[in-house]
């Protein structure tokens, strides 16, 4: 989404109609402004829903400093995308199983969505889906982290994902012995 | 742009802890969880939350638990479609566990965790998906005057404000009856300061069926009270304090009737079927806690002939002789 489009959408629609718009103007913490469906944002997103309900949203823009330009194009891409896409079978019809409580599997779209991005993108979308109570895009973004990690050892998951050790070298060994199965089995 | 920019991998430090429990919440095996706990200091700690932990077992299939001659405790998913590792060994008795055998029996399950006995007064904690396993204070006879000692679990339940999970159990020595709660975090054994009735006739076991929770609340419907007093038992996990309540005002015939305590809808409620009539009624508690705390009749239901007892049948032809 290109932001000056954006930005003339959000104009013309100013003018044509000053109170009852169907858009939401969103602004990153970096000033860039987005603009994205009132009633997607309203179902997708929690924390706009409630703005939009008590009448808190701003039609110059409604500051989201926590948000950085490239992840509110996300989730803006997001919104669009999802309000564009037919749910499956799978997500309309429960399937058959004993579990309490699956978390729901990410769509076709939603797997390519989240494969195009680096992991910084990656991470601060989940940020911003959890800043912005959007359930289903943190369920997408936290499935495809989680995917990254399964399976791996301690030192792999740093390296991936570049976290410093902070522990001590005794400290590691005794959190070994601890979990000393965990390194070998499933 | 982007506020965490590193050279190389994405910098996953810079997640917050609620983020990151989301993310480690969906990890689909517990050694994964065992594994993440070794990356950094702030992955343990989100990887140990007992709350986070309750979380991630929530999200698993369900399991069975088995425990074979050999002292295997294994569990197995319980799925309609083919698993490809039907079953997991959670641990060898030698080598992991302490007091289980063939003849424990897990008499609880609550948040991922089971209590599991051997025998009165002998009580751990497993975690099934971690295999950890917690000891609880031990109860014991008076060691003075060892001569008659039982002990009956009554329920199991997360203490909120302690962080605690407890256990409540009955405890008799020699005339003596107390309830004493167990807690896993150090807290060793606790009288309360209720006295624990007798059991009508002193030569049986002491009883109590598995309690209903609801609004934090533990009920008893089968407990050594129930008899003399026809009120139903119930303890507060919040204050662990004990009051009797009234049961709904049904004829009750003796034992010609069949009650069960149910949670429908978040509010207590009360199956009722007498037998020799084919329909049931569903009570529920209006105004939980308050003054005017009543039973309400919400549904009678016309049952079919069929889903009664298999009991039940006799004890009809019986009637109607």
């Amino acid at each position: 989404m290109e932001v000056d489009k954006g930005k003339g959408e959000a104009e013309e629609t100013r003018k044509v109609a000053e109170a009852d718009r169907d858009t939401v103007t969103l602004k990153s913490s970096d000033g860039k402004l987005f603009e994205v469906s009132k009633e997607a944002a309203a179902r997708l997103s929690t924390v706009l829903a409630g703005m939009i309900a008590g009448g808190s949203i701003d039609d110059n823009g409604t500051d989201l400093k926590q948000i950085g330009s490239e992840a509110l194009e996300n989730v803006v891409d997001y919104c669009n995308k999802h309000a564009n896409s037919i749910p499956s079978a799978a997500l309309i019809s429960s399937s058959i199983s004993f579990n309490t409580a699956p978390f729901k599997e990410p769509e076709e779209w939603e797997r390519k969505f989240v494969d195009r991005l680096s992991h910084d993108a990656l991470f601060d979308l989940v940020e911003a889906a959890n800043f912005l109570g959007m359930e289903r895009l943190l369920d997408v973004t936290c499935h495809k982290i989680s995917e990254m990690m399964k399976g791996k050892s301690p030192d792999q998951i740093r390296e991936v994902f570049n976290i410093k050790n902070d522990y001590t070298k005794e400290e590691l060994e005794e959190i070994r012995q601890e979990l000393a199965w965990a390194f070998y089995d499933d | 742009m982007s506020t965490t920019t590193t050279p190389g991998g994405g910098c996953a430090d810079a997640l917050c802890e609620d983020c990151l429990a989301s993310i480690l919440v969906r990890l689909p095996s517990a050694s994964d969880v065992l594994r993440c706990r070794a990356v950094c200091r702030s992955w343990r700690r989100v990887a140990t939350n007992l709350l986070f932990l309750a979380n991630h077992a929530a999200h698993r299939p369900i399991q069975i638990i088995t425990i074979s001659d050999s002292r295997e405790v294994s569990a197995t998913p319980l799925s309609v479609v083919d698993h490809p590792r039907p079953r997991r060994l959670l641990f060898h008795r030698t080598q992991y566990g302490p007091s289980v055998s063939r003849s424990s029996a897990v008499l609880f399950s609550l948040d991922g965790l089971l209590v599991l006995t051997q025998r009165p007064g002998i009580y751990v904690i497993c975690n099934p998906a971690t295999r950890q396993w917690t000891r609880l204070p031990v109860l014991g006879p008076d060691e003075t005057r060892p001569r008659r000692f039982d002990a009956a679990a009554c329920g199991f339940y997360w203490h909120a404000s302690s962080g605690e999970h407890r256990l409540l159990c009955q405890v008799r020595r020699n005339w003596a009856h107390d309830y004493n709660i167990l807690s896993a975090g150090g807290g060793g054994a606790r009288r309360h300061g209720r006295r624990a009735p007798r059991p009508a006739n002193t030569s049986r076991t002491i009883r109590y069926g598995a309690p209903v929770s609801c609004r934090g609340v533990l009920h008893w419907l089968d407990h050594p009270e129930a008899e003399y007093t026809g009120m139903m038992l119930a303890f507060d996990t919040a204050s662990e304090a004990f009051r009797l309540m009234p049961l709904p005002p049904e004829q009750l015939a003796g034992n010609n009737t069949a009650r069960t305590l149910v949670e429908l809808d978040g509010e207590l409620a009360m199956a009722v079927m007498q037998h020799g009539v084919s329909s049931m009624a569903v009570w529920d508690l209006r105004d939980y806690g308050e003054a005017a705390e009543v039973w309400t009749l919400r549904y009678r239901v016309e049952v079919p002939m069929s889903s009664l007892h298999f009991g039940d049948i006799t004890d009809i032809t019986g009637a109607s002789r």
